[in-house]
């Protein structure tokens, strides 16, 4: 029974905080480019994709057990440079994320409270999260379970439930154009990746070393094909019922679509499947990014105090705070200028880089060090490795000329974000060229 | 007839290392205020020399270090520390820092949040890390 809950809380774990309410906004994304088959189609390949790159990341989670993942995969295989731009990327990626779900959370409430501005209620979503993270509140582990189950089960069987009736209807409501399939796919399966994102976070949950020997590594796919049926049950779903357009033109989809089963009560609906959402992908992100920030700040990448810890709760205040606050910026921005399907595509994008290192990574490790223990090894032959490589920054890349007539704000702000990250990079050296000039002195003058 | 055996004796010099552990730990009164209600097991796993130790930490202080260990893996008490011997004896030495340990990639740690933050906080108290 335990080594059942243990398996079934990381598969319940990778699936929850990929599951965003953000998923849906990139399930509307993906209708404006592709028609449902090819939505489907670019749901299931974007899935592979992750499932062929979990397995990497299985073998590096095997040689560095209960690290803080991507900081320490990058770190052991890159030069220090590289490796300290891209988790800069990657944490920008999840600051915005912050931003889009706190975001879509207050359009999926102001459905229901239409009178409250959103920026008071993404400020107040984030206020209330940040509260809850500094004074180290968790949930426990069979609620997270449950919550996360919840949400799936949820998204499926009112999916299976909304299209039923309806799959006849599809073919006269099928989507965005039907030629041109590899063109559709080209621009979906980058946008696509975002749907499935975070599962590697499983691999700082392991409660045994003996967990990354089968546990973890077998979790992540679980988790992913959990996901792939859940967003293409509901895609399916939701075009059986809702009108095309009225699909694109919102970036709440679920909303209409609970609307069309339930009539107006299908926005409660709505809000508290989101409330789940937040549960299992906002909360764990702000705990995750947080603990990254005390991860770097620990390191002497950023200012000390932003590892302040709680040494009561364990609760890493100054990530936390720092975390939030950037979060509150991200989301101020997005709120005010509606960015949150460029904030989407670009994140897409930097995590597309962010795995094509995990697999540079595996194959440059077990070049420098070939006897390193690996409980796990991906099957993966080298060749795919390096197909993966390729393609993943390619379809990162494509996704970005994915939203029409927004290219240049897209490419604007994944530039804005490229020159923030070789900022930080070059300030965190000299910081801590500084940091280590000073303990040379105190340590010579003791 | 009796014959007198002159092979030198070798320690382990991760056992060394935890009994110095264990005389710094013992010694120092502000481990004692961080560790109050705080009784654990500690298990030390060199992965390149196989040893195992089990450090017994209880009412404030450490009681004892053995060989091997006793303790269920599941047990919510106990803390696992896998590195090599010599990460390992640094790290109970104070000369590497286990939070930086961890992040190199050198130290894998499993236990919950709350106690990876006590072990932090016990390297800061004894060496200032």
């Amino acid at each position: 029974m335990k080594k059942a809950f243990e398996l079934g809380f990381y598969v319940t774990f990778g699936a929850g905080i990929a599951f965003g309410i953000s998923s849906f906004t990139i399930l509307s994304e993906l209708f404006k480019v592709a028609n449902i088959l090819w939505v489907v189609v670019s749901i299931s390949l974007a899935g592979l994709i992750c499932m062929l790159i979990s397995t990497s990341i299985a073998e590096l989670a095997s040689m560095y057990p209960s690290s803080p993942g991507v900081r320490t995969y990058l770190k052991v295989a890159l030069p220090a440079r590289t490796s300290l731009f891209l988790v800069y990327l990657y944490l920008m990626f999840m600051i915005m994320v912050a931003g889009i779900e706190s975001y879509l959370f207050a359009l999926v409430v102001r459905h229901l409270f239409p009178g409250i501005h959103p920026l008071v209620l993404v400020l107040s979503l984030l206020v209330a999260t940040v509260i809850v993270n500094l004074l180290g509140l968790e949930l426990p582990r069979g609620v997270q379970m449950f919550t996360t189950a919840a949400l799936i089960l949820s998204v499926l069987c009112l999916g299976i439930a909304g299209a039923a009736s309806h799959l006849g209807s599809l073919h006269g409501n099928a989507g965005a154009v039907t030629t041109r399939p590899l063109s559709q796919i080209g621009d979906s399966v980058g946008a696509a990746v975002y749907l499935f994102i975070g599962f590697e976070w499983v691999t700082m949950m392991g409660f045994t070393a003996k967990a990354y020997e089968r546990k973890i590594p077998v979790s992540m796919p679980l988790a992913i094909v959990t996901n792939i049926i859940a967003y293409c049950v509901f895609s399916l779903a939701l075009v059986s019922i809702v009108p095309v357009k009225e699909i694109t033109k919102t970036a709440i989809p679920q909303i209409p679509y609970f609307v069309h089963m339930f009539g107006p009560r299908g926005s409660i609906v709505g809000l508290v499947l989101s409330i789940l959402a937040i549960i299992s992908c906002f909360n764990a992100g702000i705990m995750g990014g947080s603990r990254l920030v005390y991860a770097l700040a620990r390191e002497g990448s950023l200012p000390k105090s932003w590892a302040k810890m709680s040494l009561e709760t364990g609760a890493p205040i100054g990530g936390v705070l720092v975390l939030g606050v950037l979060a509150s910026i991200a989301s101020v921005i997005i709120v005010q200028y509606e960015l949150e399907e460029i904030a989407a595509v670009t994140g897409s994008a930097i995590v597309c880089c962010v795995y094509a290192a995990f697999m540079w990574a595996v194959l440059r490790l077990r070049k420098t060090q070939p006897n390193a223990r690996r409980t796990f090894r991906s099957p993966l032959p080298v060749w795919l490795h390096w197909v993966l490589i390729v393609i993943l920054p390619l379809a990162g890349a494509l996704a970005l000329f994915g939203i029409k007539g927004r290219t240049i704000e897209v490419l604007s702000t994944l530039a804005g974000l490229v020159v923030v990250s070789a900022i930080t990079v070059l300030w965190s050296t000299r910081y801590r060229d500084r940091s280590n000039k000073v303990a040379m002195r105190v340590q010579q003058g003791a | 007839m009796a014959t007198t055996d002159v092979t030198p004796v070798s320690t382990s010099a991760l056992l060394g290392s935890l009994h110095d552990f264990e005389r710094t730990f013992n010694e120092n009164q502000r481990v004692k205020k961080l560790t109050k209600g705080w009784n654990r097991y500690m298990k030390a796993e060199s992965t390149d020399t196989s040893e195992i130790f089990t450090v017994t930490i209880r009412d404030l202080a450490i009681i004892g270090v053995e060989s091997g260990c006793s303790v269920p893996e599941d047990d919510e008490d106990l803390i696992t520390l896998q590195a090599s011997e010599e990460a390992l004896v640094r790290i109970f030495t104070g000369k590497y820092n286990p939070a930086h340990a961890l992040i190199d990639g050198a130290l894998a740690v499993f236990c919950s949040e709350r106690d990876k933050v006590k072990l932090e906080a016990i390297a800061m108290v004894i060496w200032g890390l």
